[in-house]
């Protein structure tokens, strides 16, 4: 490279410069040295077995192939051996496994169920289907008022919806009526003739409404 | 006597026959390098251990340099003085280069006066006057022997940006010698 006169002189300068720095201290480069060995002894065992093996072999042999082959045996031993102890661990402790796959599945249950309710309220299907009533919207009907024919639909619903929410009552001593213990009811006199027989009390008249009292449309 | 690819090769393989003549061959020259531009023995040792040690880390991941492991070493060498040096904007005193300059191959007695005199104001501007860039590039051209391709490569520019760095560097050095070089023209 071509430099100014006045350039080369300074690269001439520099150059004699070169040698003008101490070498490395013998005693700190021995130090050094063996450092960078200990490093390389660490390395060595960090670098895997299969390299392990490669140079085992080859100071062994000298071949090239053999080492190879060695290493790749070496490796499918070790990965049918690290197979075979998972699979005896596995069988070990097959129930606690079994366990830990049943919380998982139980977990994502409660996920489910835990889900945000979707509200589904039935009373816009019922104003939909009562919508011919002649007392004004369908929200009006839906907050507050009272719709005749519809009312019965409303509040049995509700009162479904107050009977599943409600908890158990408590029995008092009474378990209701199992096989057996049903109690018979009693017997009615009737005016007319057409008695039950006597071996099946209940049936008969029990189902007619009684006479004479709220049957009003007749 | 492996050469250069074949050196190379075996270490990449961690021989270590290999890393030990790679080692034997480039740490005192590193370690001048790395001297000169941070000027303390200690901090130029630890840095050549960390060349070496990161050179290992690399071979071990089967990484490192494929073709020019001296420019590769000197890179490392770079980084890591240069990251030194941000760490602690650590400035030699220059009785440091000036007592190595005397201590050195050049021995006073055997050189001219007026040589002596210059010898210590370039390496009074080199670590004054030059910025980081132009110190670097100026070493590794001139005091190294790299090329401005190789130089480019350590330094991570363009080769037409190191031609740059190096002639504003010349030309500073020129500038502070100046006084010296008129000297010995008269």
């Amino acid at each position: 490279m071509e430099f100014e006169p006045q350039d080369q002189k300074v690269v001439e300068l520099l150059t004699k410069l070169k040698g003008a720095n101490e070498g490395y201290p013998s005693e700190m480069l021995a130090a050094r040295r063996q450092a960078f060995l200990n490093n390389m002894a660490g390395a060595g065992l960090g670098v895997g077995t299969g390299t392990a093996v490669n140079r085992t072999v080859k100071s062994g042999s000298g071949s090239g192939a053999a080492p190879i082959t060695a290493g790749k045996l070496l490796e499918v031993a070790l990965l049918i051996a690290i197979v075979a102890e998972a699979s005896a661990l596995a069988y070990f402790y097959r129930d606690k496994v079994a366990d830990v796959f049943r919380s998982i599945s139980a977990t994502s249950k409660v996920q489910e169920i835990s889900s945000p309710p979707v509200i589904t309220s039935p009373f816009p299907e019922l104003e939909i289907s009562t919508s011919a009533t002649p007392t004004g919207t369908a929200s009006e009907i839906a907050t507050s008022t009272q719709v005749p024919g519809v009312t019965d639909d409303l509040t049995s619903n509700n009162n479904d919806a107050a009977t599943l929410t409600d908890s158990t009552p408590n029995p008092n001593g009474n378990n209701g009526n199992h096989y057996g213990q049903t109690p018979k009811p009693e017997r009615t006199k009737d005016n007319n003739d057409n008695q039950p027989p006597e071996d099946n009390p209940g049936n008969g008249n029990n189902d007619r409404p009684p006479q004479g009292g709220n049957d009003k449309n007749h | 006597m492996r050469d250069g690819v074949g050196l190379l090769k075996a270490a990449k393989n961690l021989d270590e026959e290999a890393l030990t003549a790679i080692f034997d061959q480039f740490a005192p020259a590193i370690y001048k390098y790395t001297l000169r531009l941070c000027h303390d023995p200690i901090v130029a040792d630890n840095i050549v251990g960390d060349v070496f040690a990161q050179l290992l880390e690399q071979f071990a991941a089967g990484k490192g340099p494929r073709t020019n492991l001296r420019s590769y070493l000197y890179q490392t060498a770079y980084h890591l003085v240069v990251d030194r040096s941000r760490d602690s904007q650590h400035n030699a005193p220059l009785e440091v280069a000036v007592g190595v300059y005397e201590k050195g191959q050049f021995s006073p007695t055997q050189t001219q006066v007026e040589e002596r005199v210059m010898m210590e104001a370039l390496i009074a501007a080199m670590n004054t006057d030059l910025t980081e860039d132009q110190r670097h590039v100026v070493i590794l051209r001139f005091l190294e022997d790299f090329s401005l391709k190789e130089t480019a490569e350590i330094i991570g520019k363009e080769v037409n940006n190191i031609k740059v760095i190096q002639n504003r560097g010349i030309a500073k050095l020129r500038k502070a010698l100046g006084f010296h070089l008129d000297e010995e023209d008269k």
